[in-house]
């Protein structure tokens, strides 16, 4: 009976539906031309502001590559030169080192054109026609006031100041066993400490462990909607170094507690032709874990640093909570009656409906959002640092149960340790 | 507008899925295979806006009220007097995840494994909601006719 029941029900709603032909209503093109109109003007806003991140962000890059682009110089320390003129150029084909004591040093192959750089200078290796020599002094990187030098002769003794004897002070360069050597008469070499080389061991850069906290907001709105979201995170950070570059990969669990609120407005007109104003509003509470994947660039410097940072996050959701509360504000007629006479008057009235969801399950959302950020690093102690990091997250993938995306901007205050 | 009626709990919520579709409608009519039927690709399009919609308010679907149960049915000659207006009320008084499963499967003409598909739940729960979705109906008229 009921099988039977069912059947003819649904036979009876399927015709009905297909048959039916919605009369038009007025007013509904102009309607879907608004919501078209206000759809186009807000991705050319994304496409515009997209476009001007892309700028900024290359325009960043090509500086940062600019100020800071060195080929790494295969000898054992860093230098920084200063020149010294020498009345006659030609170019060397090899240059090999010596100290005061005429052992030679170090063999270097120096071709033409060959630069022989720091991050910020380059050494100019000139000669005579038996010989060359360049001198350059300058402090370097990290450690201050310590200095290097560096000294080029054609076959002749290349002398830096890192393979020479504590003692050395001056070098005679008449008494180099070298035919037609003029008279340089210049302070070649300085004094070089032991600790200056055990210095420049300990200040490479090293794996950090960080912890964080986040505080984040974000917003999103629409025609009507009003979409905003608050976010606290704190967790571990790792940074690893990439060897001989300038950047750094970053990862690490943050905890988060988001706070979705989703509030809409909606101005409809009932079959009476009473106003209703109804308004939606829904609160989601929820907890993830953010595991990012990044990329750090460190713009270099001295102790104090910046750095640029971009990636991607992936998160681990739980306990999502959702509050959804409608509230209808409307005009209603109420009849009564006053000596035997009806009479009726119009009140407000608000009708509100409440709506509470609960998922303890715990969900993996890969790529979920793009990370971009800057950061600004100084130390507090030798193996303590401290950043400064406003980030900026875009959504990639919604995180929610009903695909809410809200781009979100915040600041992250780490403390890092060197182990 | 027909569809979104068939979908949607209120006229509100029809009104914007309609506009949805055409946004698509319009995005999209560059991909329109001209053999196919134009009204057919129209109600596809529309079907699916309203099934988005369903997933973007799928978080409140899962509230569903244990109704009364073993009314005396009607006869089924009464059937033939719900009218478009009755229907729509009647539909819209379920619950849309309840609506959504009927109407695909029941109008649209999907097999469970489809809607578990397009809707993202399970196929047995499929069968479980057009059941209820049923029961409700069934209750519903009941109560519409006495």
């Amino acid at each position: 009976m009921k099988v039977h029941f069912d059947k003819v029900l649904a036979n009876k709603i399927r015709n009905e539906i297909l048959d039916h032909e919605e009369t038009y209503e007025d007013g509904a093109w102009e309607r879907f031309l608004t919501r078209k109109e206000k759809r186009k003007n807000r991705i050319l806003y994304w496409y515009f502001t997209g476009i001007a991140s892309s700028v900024l962000l290359f325009t960043s890059i090509v500086w940062i590559h600019q100020k800071s682009g060195h080929q790494p110089l295969d000898i054992q320390n860093p230098i920084s030169i200063k020149e010294f003129p020498l009345p006659h150029s030609r170019l060397l084909d090899s240059i090999s080192a010596k100290d005061n004591s005429n052992h030679f040093l170090k063999d270097i192959p120096i071709t033409f054109n060959s630069n022989v750089s720091t991050s910020r200078d380059t050494i100019k290796l000139q000669n005579r026609t038996n010989y060359g020599l360049a001198l350059k002094t300058d402090s370097y990187g990290n450690i201050s006031e310590k200095e290097r030098s560096i000294v080029a002769l054609t076959r002749a003794p290349i002398i830096y100041g890192n393979t020479l004897p504590n003692v050395v002070g001056k070098m005679d360069l008449l008494n180099a066993p070298f035919k037609n050597i003029d008279l340089v008469n210049e302070e070649l070499t300085f004094h070089k400490k032991e600790k200056d080389i055990k210095g420049l061991g300990s200040k490479r850069r090293s794996v950090e462990i960080g912890f964080q906290i986040s505080p984040s907001y974000g917003s999103n709105n629409g025609s009507s909607q009003a979409l905003t979201s608050t976010n606290f995170g704190g967790g571990v950070t790792l940074n690893v170094p990439i060897k001989s570059s300038g950047f750094t990969f970053n990862t690490g669990v943050v905890f988060n507690d988001l706070r979705l609120t989703n509030e809409e407005s909606m101005l409809a007109t009932s079959e009476a032709s009473m106003e209703e104003d109804n308004f939606y509003k829904e609160e989601t509470r929820m907890n993830s874990l953010d595991i990012p994947l990044n990329i750090q660039y460190r713009i270099p410097s001295k102790r104090i640093f910046f750095y640029i940072q971009a990636g991607m996050s992936s998160y681990v959701t739980f306990n999502e909570n959702a509050v959804s509360t409608k509230t209808t504000f409307r005009e209603v007629e109420v009849f009564y009656d006053v000596n035997g006479t009806t009479q009726s008057f119009r009140v407000k009235e608000a009708v509100s409906l409440k709506k509470e969801s609960d998922y303890e399950g715990s969900k993996f959302h890969p790529l979920g959002t793009f990370n971009l950020s800057f950061g600004y690093k100084a130390p507090l102690t030798d193996r303590i640092k401290y950043e400064i990091q406003p980030f900026y997250k875009l959504p990639l993938n919604s995180l929610t149960t009903d695909n809410t995306k809200v781009p979100m901007g915040g600041i992250s205050l780490k403390v890092s340790l060197t182990p | 507008m027909a569809i979104g009626m068939a979908y949607c709990a209120n006229k509100d919520i029809a009104r914007e899925v309609v506009d949805d579709a055409f946004m698509k409608i319009f995005d999209s009519i560059d991909t329109f295979d001209h053999n196919q039927s134009f009204k057919g690709w129209v109600r596809r399009i529309t079907i699916n806006c309203a099934i988005d919609e369903f997933r973007r308010n799928k978080k409140h679907l899962y509230h569903l009220d244990v109704t009364d149960c073993g009314l005396d049915l009607p006869a089924v000659d009464l059937l033939e007097k719900l009218n478009i207006d009755d229907i729509h009320q009647i539909m819209g008084e379920l619950p849309e995840i309840l609506r959504t499963v009927f109407n695909l499967y029941e109008i649209e003409g999907y097999n469970h494994k489809e809607i578990s598909e397009l809707m993202g739940i399970g196929e047995s729960s499929s069968r479980t909601y057009l059941a209820r979705a049923k029961e409700r109906l069934r209750s519903m008229v009941t109560r519409h006719f006495k």
